[in-house]
């Protein structure tokens, strides 16, 4: 699996993918961290079959002792069904998920985490004094879901905004915007069902000073091509399952 | 079965097969009271001559009620045993992935972290092998314990044959009656023999197994 770091001041951010052990059909992911001192937030840690990867990883940069938060976009099993094997190893973590998703998300065989529901309208996480914004996302795609905003590095992890469901050695930023667009397009138009809740969402994001957005799935949007996302994405209808 | 089948694996799939075979073995049971009832009925209007035909028809109608029972009992054992030997198995999987991450992550700067976890794993699958092979012993030894609660009726059924000599206006009637008990419970003697033998391979692959 590789790894990069996106920022590294007084805390860091590391991105995880690219497993080339990954288990062929499987959609390839994106995993991130950030560490602050001695505490470290894994978000969407990932499905079962890149624990091994990842967690081996991981093991390059933190000890397991200093992983104290988990961070769940939403339920999807390629963001958390690894849950019961990092509690192994984690058992004095707790888990940020969206309110209603705790009772399905103990599905992925989970006993001894301790779950800290998100309230509907977000919340603030401070992990050693580094301030971590959960932003709502609602039904982009699930109908609990929430982004990481971190105003210091200016970093959006945006969960399956900006998605791309790309070839597995796909570049880890975004080179040529126009070519990435036939990447995402199906995937936003299917995987997410309402241009309300997109619309209220691109208010948020652009409230945000956004120098990276982050998404589970594919390449990275950096600089000017983070707003070049937000404008395509404003004018995508969505939810075309449905005529 | 497979070669490459795990213990848990062989006994989620015997559980399946133990549980079929105790249902097969309450129907019989169910038979054999109907059967009593026939029987009493027949040596009721057989009077005076068939006497000595009833303690026979009470202990059948005993023998059933305690098939009955065991199986109901049994039956919920091999549930317990089924939910250990998921969390058996869960255990088992989990434990070999922390085995292969510690293999793969030999020189990361933290792998030191990972031993603890690892021995902690070790014990969990040893406690609930632990605990999975007590509920093993628990129910190959209630089956023996039925088997032999039956070994009696043939006895029976060779008394019943004498008794249903004395009765002339009845013997034929009274001798089909043993001879159902006699059947019945061969019946049962093999179901709850292919249970145990396939509970007894099953402790055996474990034991040849080890820890997970
Ligand atoms: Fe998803
Ligand atoms: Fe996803």
């Amino acid at each position: 699996m590789k790894s990069i770091c996106l920022y590294n001041e007084a805390h860091q951010w590391h991105v995880f993918g690219r497993d080339s052990k990954k288990v062929k059909g499987i959609v390839d992911t994106n995993q991130y961290m950030i560490q602050s001192g001695n505490r470290c937030l894994l978000m969407d840690p990932g499905g079962i079959e890149v624990f091994a990867s990842m967690l081996t990883a991981i093991l390059h940069h933190v000890s397991l002792d200093e992983i104290t938060d988990l961070f769940a976009s939403h339920q999807d099993p390629d963001i958390i069904s690894s849950l019961g094997l990092w509690e192994q190893a984690l058992p004095h973590a707790r888990l940020h998920t969206p309110r209603i998703w705790e009772g399905f998300i103990r599905h992925f065989g989970s006993t001894k985490i301790k779950y800290m529901p998100i309230p509907d309208e977000g919340d603030i996480l401070d992990l050693n004094g580094l301030k971590l914004q959960f932003i709502p996302a609602h039904y982009l795609h699930a109908s609990g879901n929430f982004h990481v905003y971190d105003a210091k590095a200016k970093i959006l992890m945006s969960g399956d905004v900006g998605a791309a469901l790309d070839h597995p050695d796909a570049p880890m930023f975004v080179e040529d915007f126009e070519a990435h667009i036939n990447k995402m397009k199906m995937f936003h138009q299917r995987w997410m069902p309402s241009n309300r809740a997109k619309q209220d969402w691109i208010k948020r994001a652009r409230g945000l000073e956004v120098e990276i957005l982050a998404p589970q799935h594919g390449s990275l949007f950096k600089g000017e091509h983070v707003q070049h996302f937000l404008d395509w994405f404003e004018a995508l209808e969505v939810g075309t399952a449905v005529a | 079965m497979k070669k490459n089948t795990t213990a848990q694996e062989t006994i989620l799939i015997t559980a399946g097969t133990v549980t079929a075979e105790l249902n097969g073995v309450n129907e019989i049971a169910k038979d054999m009271t109907l059967g009593v009832m026939n029987a009493k009925t027949i040596s009721h209007r057989a009077g005076e001559s068939a006497k000595g035909f009833r303690p026979i028809t009470d202990y059948i109608e005993q023998v059933a009620r305690d098939v009955s029972q065991a199986v109901v009992r049994i039956s919920q054992d091999v549930s317990v045993l089924s939910r250990l030997a998921v969390s058996y198995h869960r255990y088992g999987k989990i434990l070999k992935t922390y085995q292969c991450v510690q293999q793969e992550a030999g020189q990361a700067e933290h792998a030191s972290s990972l031993p603890p976890v690892i021995e902690n794993l070790e014990r969990q699958a040893k406690e609930d092998r632990n605990r999975f092979l007590q509920n093993l012993e628990g129910l190959i030894f209630q089956l023996n314990e039925m088997k032999n609660s039956i070994r009696s009726s043939k006895v029976i059924s060779t008394v019943s044959r004498v008794e249903a000599a004395s009765s002339q206006a009845f013997r034929q009637s009274l001798e089909v009656v043993a001879d159902d008990l006699e059947i019945s419970t061969e019946k049962i003697r093999e179901r709850v023999m292919r249970c145990n033998q396939q509970l007894t391979t099953v402790m055996a692959q474990i034991q040849r197994e080890g820890v997970a």
